[in-house]
């Protein structure tokens, strides 16, 4: 049996490395996600961007990973994403996580993650 | 957006579609995602979590919603989203996807938010997960051309 989960505690980071522009368009080509603004540098200034960005889910889909290096037992039940800025293609990132709220045995939690 | 799941078969529907998750269209995503498999198994079973997401930008419902966006002419900025899985997406097997929408309209600065509300369902009704995305559309004129 796994610990209870404690309300603010934090979990260990998560470094990604930069993502090329190569493998953002294998990602759009994998999800579907076809916003210019993720390939096309005139669609992302067109857009009031300063360069191309990356897909939100892109960044969404690496949060399982730092669960599971928390704690392998981890199961995510539930994905709620707020995309508050552009991540630009090319540099690297990192995802932080503090547990924000826990049920009554500590065994269900909820976790707040940002990437910076 | 709200947390609350609505009742969305109140809302105006972008269509209903036949999804498949085919297991090499799963292992691309995961490869796009750079997912090894196991951590893709933090999500549920084999297919990573965010994978249902695909089936939102499947041509006929990206064909769909571009319909919707079009009203606008504007350029669409993906603001949020949620994905609750209520059971576990099966590499081979076929969905219902009912896709529904709304939005938001802001006077003050034109600009439209758009929701769109998208639940999965197998082949005996279960009910297997639950998406909203949360979409700012940009006036045409407001993009720099």
């Amino acid at each position: 049996m796994t610990a209870p989960f404690m309300r603010g505690e934090r979990l260990p980071g998560l470094s990604c490395a930069p993502v090329t522009l190569e493998q953002v368009r294998a990602y759009v080509e994998a999800s579907g996600d076809d916003n210019p603004i993720h390939v096309d540098e005139l669609a992302a200034a067109r857009a009031g961007l300063h360069g191309i960005i990356l897909p939100g889910m892109l960044i969404a889909a690496q949060f399982p990973r730092l669960l599971r290096a928390w704690n392998t037992s981890n199961r995510l039940t539930s994905l709620d994403v707020r995309f508050l800025g552009p991540l630009k293609i090319g540099r690297a990132f990192r995802i932080e996580g503090r547990i924000v709220a826990v049920d009554d045995n500590g065994s269900r939690a909820v976790v707040r993650m940002t990437v910076q | 957006m709200s947390s609350a799941w609505p009742d969305i078969r109140k809302l105006p529907q972008v269509g209903r579609h036949e999804v498949t998750a085919r297991a090499a269209d799963i292992a691309a995503f995961r490869d796009a995602c750079a997912l090894p498999l196991d951590d893709a198994a933090a999500g549920v079973g084999e297919v990573p979590f965010t994978y249902p997401f695909r089936w939102i930008g499947l041509p006929e419902v990206r064909a769909a919603l571009r319909r919707i966006e079009s009203v606008d002419g504007g350029m669409p900025v993906h603001m949020g989203q949620t994905i609750t899985p209520l059971a576990s997406v099966v590499a081979g097997e076929t969905y219902d996807l009912d896709v529904r929408w709304r939005d938001h309209r802001d006077r003050a600065d034109r600009r439209v938010t758009l929701e769109i509300f998208a639940t999965a369902h197998d082949r005996t009704g279960r009910e297997i997960v639950r998406m909203s995305s949360s979409i700012l559309i940009i006036p045409p004129d407001e993009a720099i051309r």
